[in-house]
């Protein structure tokens, strides 16, 4: 039981640390150009279905790009520049959903979808782990006797 | 096990992620759909963004100096189909108003060759400053998706309006005169465009 235990632990960290490492180990932009260039992928272009304005060849795409670099040139903050865009071209062109109104269900239902999924598995794995520690009784015993002497006498 | 218990226990697992599907769904079809039609930047009633460029003849601009007059701040690129229809209206506007000091038309290009601006200006007329030189995020101070637009500002440095498209020049006036009966009005009815 306890190496069991061990191996959920082992598995459970390894998980853990994966996500940890893919959610947190982007780091800062290493140039305003890396800056420039991450800030452009969370931003809507306005022309565009579905197209960030980093991926975008339309002018007001460019455009974006062209003001989000001097924005960063004279070392605006992400908020401000983000908030800019917002005001000119509006709410549907900032990619990072706000964690108010409606717009937070995009971050609270996969953390309650993926809370719900742990523990679903979780009491899954605790029932079959209970299935594989049963014993048989002694009707049990008995009845595996019983159909063993039926075979022995028919055979 | 019954089959009674399996099936209990499928309801259980299977009950959430429907839920959870369900909500995903109800709010992806509730939300605003984003990029499904242009968005142009309100800016009416802001002090107009400044414009402090080098023409394309060379000659320094900036929007502040008209201060005083009308300035139709107009966004366009040659190959635009509405650019070009709405350009006479443009160089009317200009020979009536620009003699006077009444208002004025100043051209942002979007994103064109200094080549194609010029045969443009000779084959459709116009005589007013034309900004090229870094002339894309004066496009995003101004909330501009897509070209023509023209914003109008008043003399007192504020945008009245952002018309969208191809402009006429009777829209320019109508804009124009609505904002001067503003001004006529007693204080404390005016709208938040009068200075």
């Amino acid at each position: 039981m306890t190496r069991r235990l061990l191996s959920w632990v082992a598995v459970a960290t390894i998980g853990v640390a994966a996500l940890l490492y893919g959610a947190v180990d982007e780091g800062a932009p290493r140039t305003d150009a890396d800056r420039a260039y991450e800030m452009a992928k969370t931003i809507g272009c306005p022309v565009c279905r579905g197209q960030s304005v980093a991926e975008s060849d339309a002018t007001v795409a460019k455009s974006i790009r062209a003001s989000i670099a001097i924005w960063i040139d004279e070392g605006r903050s992400d908020a401000f520049i983000r908030s800019a865009l917002v005001d000119r071209f509006g709410e549907a062109v900032d990619y990072t959903p706000s964690a108010s109104g409606v717009t937070a269900l995009v971050w609270i239902l996969p953390v309650v979808g993926g809370a719900g999924a742990i523990a679903g598995l979780f009491l899954v794995f605790r029932r079959w782990s209970d299935e594989d520690d049963l014993e048989a009784s002694a009707e049990d015993r008995a009845a595996v006797e019983a159909a063993r002497a039926a075979v022995g006498r028919d055979g | 096990m019954t089959s009674e218990s399996t099936s209990h226990r499928t309801l259980w697992i299977v009950a959430p992620v429907a839920i959870v599907m369900v909500l995903f769904l109800v709010l992806l079809a509730t939300r605003d759909g984003g990029g499904t039609g242009f968005i142009s930047g309100d800016i009416d009633g802001q002090l107009a963004p400044p414009i402090v460029r080098t023409t394309i003849d060379g000659e320094p601009f900036d929007l502040d100096e008209l201060r005083g007059s009308f300035v139709v701040v107009n966004f366009f690129q040659t190959s635009c189909i509405p650019c070009r229809q709405e350009h006479p209206e443009l160089v009317a506007f200009q020979e009536q108003y620009a003699p006077t000091g009444v208002g004025s038309v100043v051209s942002i290009v979007f994103d064109d060759t200094e080549a194609n601006i010029r045969a443009f200006f000779d084959e459709f007329g116009g005589d007013w400053p034309i900004i090229a030189e870094d002339s894309l995020p004066i496009a995003v101070d101004y909330g501009v998706p897509l070209v023509p637009e023209s914003a109008i500002v008043a003399p007192n440095g504020i945008v009245i309006r952002k018309l969208i498209g191809g402009v006429r020049k009777s829209d320019i006036e109508a804009v124009m005169a609505s904002w001067l009966a503003e001004q006529e009005q007693p204080a404390g009815t005016q709208s938040e465009s009068s200075p």
